[in-house]
């Protein structure tokens, strides 16, 4: 037998899960409005009425009175009496606010002041009722129970209808002495009268003599009131004394069809029974129902026919309730994670097991060490699942915060949930709630502008906010996306000036993706006025760092005007996670796999010459994009064995290099200093694991890597808390202990500064369209020298004893040609140029044909070509480019051409005699200069603008003789520019090309329509050739 | 009367209250605990359980221990232990500074397990007292060398 105290706390814990839904309930029925959905409303009902029976059972004060008040409004509500509007719904709210807060604290629930909301309730209650509400009044006569000591809990107001029978101690006793027994007989008077065709009193005159009727809640519906043909269903309860100690025999005695039947016991029983209130929700044994006497079709209780539904509603409830109760269990939490413990321990068994297996162990071991596996695998992943829980149990609780807050700030919104049943850990959907909390309010509060400014900008009068959770490669994301007013990058970079976190040409140099992550920095908040529903002190940073301390990544886009999206991505789980194992020295570490984005292996030399240092930063170059590196020994600093004294000649390498680069200028060198070659038999391989923390990664290095291993998160002791570095520990298999790197805190601890070189990475991602095939050759010197294949036609590889000077010019035979050669040295300035016997020639294509000296092709490759382009070049160089650490000279080779050799390509169109000028509109350097070097090489002269507006200037003052130009552009794209040219009355006719670097037929058509006269691809030096020819050939091109 | 479990660092012999004691384990391998406090010694893998080993010498402001053949580890009860220990408040106190994960100090050498009468503690004498006073909860005079009986709760902070 349970103690009152466990009683009274069962009564709070059922209490408040049913109140729970009831927020839900409220709003759903605040949305329906006048569609009142019965499910909805009964279960609301109920709730309520549990609360109130439960709380008079323990004589409390408060609750039961407000109880009381909340379900006279919802009985109104129930019977279509009352139109649950937004006023309603809100005063509702309130008094189950009230309620959940005077359960959190039932001690003092006595001296709650409880009279506002009673106030309001009643208020609501009393008009309606005192014309609209039928009263059954002819139930009084029939119900001949008032002497028998029938109590209310909240002391005999019946009026709203419905109540839950509290008898009296004595009055038990009285009934038990006499033998009888008391039941509560549950039934839709309304579907009753209309299969028997009746009325309402005739069914109570109806129950045999040996069925005393003590009460019923509510009160009988009246004959007339049925009469009117309102009401589609009127649920209700009749307390009935009877002898009959066997339920199935009451049955059988009544002429009810569909009816529930509980036995009375008290109100101790009533306590544990659940659901409340006898009307529908109690949990029947099915054999009470009455099915001999339900039509056939409804027999049929899997799918019953719609107006079936409408008519027993109590019936669906009760088969709900059944499964429900059936199909779940309370279990004490500590019990689940002690299960989790156990099955941690498990796993390890197992793993040891297996590793045990593999060094030797019979067939007949190996096969049940093999389902050994496969059970405990099994067992795993289902212990996992008793802690998942689904999403809505945190995300439910929005609907009311965005509700109350739209309220407050006096705007509209509606929040759209989606995947609320996809599942997490229970301690990371515990440690989300704040956050995401936090999230929807700035979403609200900063995003969603007021409705007028709403309709102002074009946009719907009522704000959206969606919150929704869906699986992703093993992770779960979560977005909370709005379509308020999104963030303005500029502004933040102003914010972060004023707040002083950064210098001002620091904020410039932020592209915008870098400046909306500034919201994250602690100390940074975007409200202008700290109002009490964002600003509590809590500031994006702390979010930052709760996601992250779940193992998550928090992300955010923006545009302004149009929205604002945070992306939230989830491990499943903490407790077992898959790692990679790595060694450093001795020592074992385990990295989570969700940080991981790949692994590099460098072997050989490369161990000595892949990882470059730029301002006292190590960095890595993978696949075009600068890395930081951390060493892991460094950071966590752990002694040098012979294993890692390459690392050491790293060091000293690197501040050789240090040195002399800057002596150099900026221009790393690639030459190697001897010792170091020696020193690499210490050293052959390391590896370096690509780490990604949200968009930022870098590098870690470690010696080895071992494997990859699912392990069993063991917190860290928190003796050892002040180590940093460090997530926590696990066992491997082999009985070893691996620390769990934390990836974010060794970020922290290596000092990384996460700058433009990762920002640029992506930059260059967009300009995939930039790969492009090069020739890299040298001239002997230390630099190295890079050109477009498109630009040359022949490669040949010469001996010197082939190149014949004439008049200090040298010149090559050249398939039946004699042609000039040019040396790089002789027009590049300081410049070193030293030729074996070997070397090579690179052929341009122009016309006439010439020559370009090289000492040696290193390479032939595919290069992201975003060239970076400073004015320090001297002519004839367009760029740089840092390619796997190797600094590329990128060449014009055109505009060396005619350095060297002035007119000699202007005197390829020598038979023409006309000087021709181009007005060429690209934004990127590569393609520029590709293009330039194509029109030079066709004698043309070419004007470049970077985008339209350039552009318009640009021919406005040149004589141009016809315009390249291309699409996509910023300030103003190639098809605005086209419009623009073809309005003005001097260029209505000028021939106008536009470039695209894919044949697609839509973007074609759409920059015909715009004026163009013709599209070519970009690297295609034919078809620019040849619209030239045509040009020329047409005679369009003006003098 | 109390029963202490005894055992040395050098030369000096030490005790502690067995009731504080879960299990005295030979030294295991110990996985070094990089960038850490100068008295934790690093962890070791107790049947699955990862126990944080800190150094006694260290604590007690000596020369960390070497480990050699004779090295053992103690390790203490925690909060979930502590339900064997009955009602003794004092002792319970001590448990619960332990805190929830499992935690042992590394010692060069066990003894044995010897009885002592409560007023046969001494107060411990001055000289010790320059190190942090409760680590000591006092001094036994014996036959061959003096046991000083440690506060293990006193030493984890």
């Amino acid at each position: 037998m349970a103690s009152d105290k466990n009683i009274i706390l069962d009564f709070i814990e059922e209490s408040k899960e049913h109140l729970a839904s009831s927020e839900d309930d409220i709003l759903c029925l605040e949305r329906n409005g006048a569609d009142v959905d019965e499910d909805t409303v009964h279960r609301f009902f109920r709730a309520v009425h549990t609360v109130k029976g439960g709380a008079g059972f323990f004589s409390l004060k408060n609750i039961p009175r407000l109880a009381h008040a909340l379900e006279n409004v919802v009985g109104l509500v129930r019977n279509k009496a009352l139109v649950p509007d937004s006023d309603i719904c809100e005063k509702l709210l309130k008094g189950v606010d009230k309620l959940k807060a005077m359960l959190d604290d039932i001690a003092s629930e006595a001296q709650a002041d409880i009279s506002a909301e009673v106030e309001e309730l009643n208020s609501i209650s009393e008009s309606e009722t005192s014309d609209e509400i039928p009263v059954p009044a002819s139930a009084e006569k029939s119900v001949g129970g008032e002497d028998h000591s029938v109590i209310e809990a909240e002391g005999g107001d019946k009026k709203d209808g419905a109540g839950i029978f509290v008898l009296s101690a004595e009055a038990m006793k009285k009934v038990r002495e006499q033998n009888k027994y008391l039941y509560e007989v549950a039934f839709d008077v309304v579907a009753e009268c209309r299969r028997s065709r009746t009325r309402p009193s005739e069914i109570l005159k109806a129950i045999p003599s040996v069925f005393k009727v003590w009460d019923s809640r509510p009160t009988m519906l009246s004959d007339e009131d049925y009469a009117k043909g309102a009401l589609q269903s009127f649920p209700i309860v009749l307390l009935v004394e009877t002898i009959v100690a066997d339920p199935k025999i009451l049955d059988s005695s009544l002429d009810i069809a569909e009816m529930q039947i509980r036995r009375f016991d008290g109100p101790a029983l009533k306590m544990m029974a659940e659901q409340g209130s006898p009307l529908q929700g109690v949990p029947h044994p099915p054999e009470a129902s009455r099915n001999d006497k339900t039509p056939p079709e409804k027999k049929k209780g899997a799918a019953p026919p719609p107006h079936a539904e409408k008519e027993a509603p109590e019936r669906q409830e009760v088969v709900k309730a059944v499964k429900s109760s059936g199909a779940t269990l309370r279990i004490p939490l500590s019990l689940l994670d002690r299960l989790m413990n156990l099955v941690s321990e498990l796993v390890l068994v197992r793993n040891q097991n297996t590793q045990a297996m593999e060094t030797g162990g019979s067939a007949q071991l190996a096969a049940i060490a093999q389902q050994l596996n496969i059970v405990t695998s099994e067992l795993q992943t289902e212990i996992m699942h008793t802690r998942m829980q689904p999403v809505d149990v945190v995300f439910s609780k929005f609907v009311r915060i965005v509700r109350d807050l739209s309220k407050k700030l006096s705007k509209e919104t509606d929040l759209e949930i989606i995947g609320k049943d996809v599942e997490l850990d229970k301690t990371i959907l515990e440690a989300i709630g704040d956050p995401l909390t936090h999230l929807i309010r700035n979403s609200l509060d900063h995003g969603i502008e007021i409705p007028d400014e709403r309709e102002k900008k074009g946009k719907p009068r009522r704000g959206s906010i969606v919150l929704s959770a869906s699986h992703q490669a093993g992770l779960v994301n979560i977005i909370i996306k709005d379509d308020g007013g999104g963030i303005d990058p500029a502004k933040l970079r102003c914010l972060a000036v004023e707040k002083g976190l950064m210098r001002p040409d620091e904020a410039a140099a932020l592209d915008d993706r870098s400046a909306l992550e500034l919201i994250f920095m602690p100390g940074f908040s975007t409200a202008k006025v700290v109002t009490d529903v964002s600003g509590r002190g809590v500031g994006m940073d702390v979010v930052r760092t709760s996601i992250q301390n779940v193992g998550g990544i928090i992300e955010i886009e923006s545009a302004v005007g149009r929205g604002t999206s945070i992306i939230i991505k989830l491990p499943l789980t903490m407790a077992i996670i898959p790692t990679l194992i790595v060694t450093v020295g001795k020592q074992v570490f385990a990295i989570p796999q969700s940080n991981i984005s790949e692994v590099v292996w460098l072997h050989g030399a490369d161990v000595y010459q892949k990882i470059e240092q730029i301002d006292n930063q190590e960095v890595y170059w993978l696949r075009g994009k600068l890395l930081p590196v951390l060493r892991l020994d460094n950071i966590l600093g752990i002694e040098k064995n012979a294993a890692t004294v390459g690392v050491a000649s790293i060091a000293e390498r690197r501040d050789q290099l240090h040195d002399r680069r800057q002596k150099d200028g900026d221009v790393p060198r690639e030459k190697r200093s001897g010792p170091l070659e020696r020193r690499e038999s210490l050293r052959n391989s390391l590896f370096i694991v690509i780490i990604r923390l949200g968009s930022d990664r870098y590098g870690l290095v470690v010696d080895d890597v071992l494997d990859n291993e699912e392990i069993v998160v063991k917190p860290l002791h928190d003796q050892l808390k002040s180590c940093e570095a460090f997530a926590g520990t696990t066992v491997l298999g082999d009985g070893r202990i691996a620390l769990i790197l934390d990836t974010i805190s060794l970020a922290k601890l290596g000092a990384i500064v996460f700058s433009n070189s990762e920002k640029r990475g992506v930059s260059q991602q967009k300009n995939a369209e930039e790969l492009q095939p090069v020739l890299i050759f040298d001239t002997g010197g230390r630099e190295s020298f890079t050109v477009p294949l498109c630009v040359l036609s022949r490669v040949e590889h010469i001996r010197r004893g082939d190149i014949k000077t004439v008049s200090q010019k040298e010149y090559l035979p050249f398939r039946g040609n004699v042609i000039p050669l040019i040396r790089l040295e002789n027009v590049i300035g300081g410049l070193e140029g030293r030729y074996q016997d070997d070397l090579c020639v690179l052929v341009p294509k122009c016309n006439p044909p010439m020559g370009v000296l090289v000492s040696r092709v290193q390479d032939n490759l595919i290069l992201n070509c975003d060239i970076e382009s400073s004015s320090m070049f001297q002519e004839g160089i367009v760029g740089s480019l840092l390619h796997e650490g190797r600094l590329l000279l990128f060449l014009d080779i055109f505009a060396i051409i005619e350095k060297s050799m002035p007119g000699w390509l202007i005197s390829a169109m020598g038979k023409e005699k006309k000087h021709r000028k181009a007005l060429l509109l690209e934004d990127s350097i590569f393609y520029s200069m590709l293009l330039t070097s194509f029109l030079r090489g066709a004698g043309v002269e070419v004007v470049h603008a970077k985008h339209g507006k350039e552009g318009m200037e640009k021919l406005l003052h040149n004589r141009c003789d016809f315009i390249i130009s291309d699409i996509m552009m910023p300030e103003m794209d190639g098809y605005e520019f086209a419009s623009w040219v073809r309005s003005q009355e001097a260029f209505s006719v000028l021939p106008m090309y536009a470039l695209t670097s894919t044949e697609d037929d839509e973007a074609q058509r759409k920059a015909m329509d715009a004026g163009f006269n013709g599209f070519f691809r970009k690297q295609d030096r034919e078809a620019v050739i040849e619209a030239l020819r045509k040009l020329s050939s047409s005679g369009q091109v003006a003098v | 009367m109390i029963q202490v479990v005894t055992f040395h660092l050098r030369e000096q012999m030490y005790g502690m209250d067995i009731r504080l004691i879960k299990e005295v384990n030979p030294t295991v391998d110990v996985t070094v605990m990089p960038r850490s406090a100068r008295h934790v010694r690093g962890l070791v893998n107790i049947r699955g359980q990862v126990v944080l080993i800190l150094d006694m010498a260290a604590i007690l402001e000596q020369e960390p221990a070497d480990i050699g053949p004779d090295s053992h580890i103690i390790i203490l009860k925690t909060v979930q232990d502590s339900q064997n220990v009955g009602n003794i408040e004092a002792v319970l106190e001590q448990i619960r500074r332990f805190g929830d994960k499992p935690i042992g100090f590394l010692v060069d050498r066990i003894g044995d397990v010897l009885s002592v009468e409560d007023d046969c503690i001494e107060a411990p004498p001055q000289h010790l007292s320059r190190l942090k006073i409760g680590y000591f909860r006092g001094i036994v005079k014996q036959k061959d060398q003096p046991l000083i009986l440690l506060n293990a709760g006193e030493m984890i902070h």
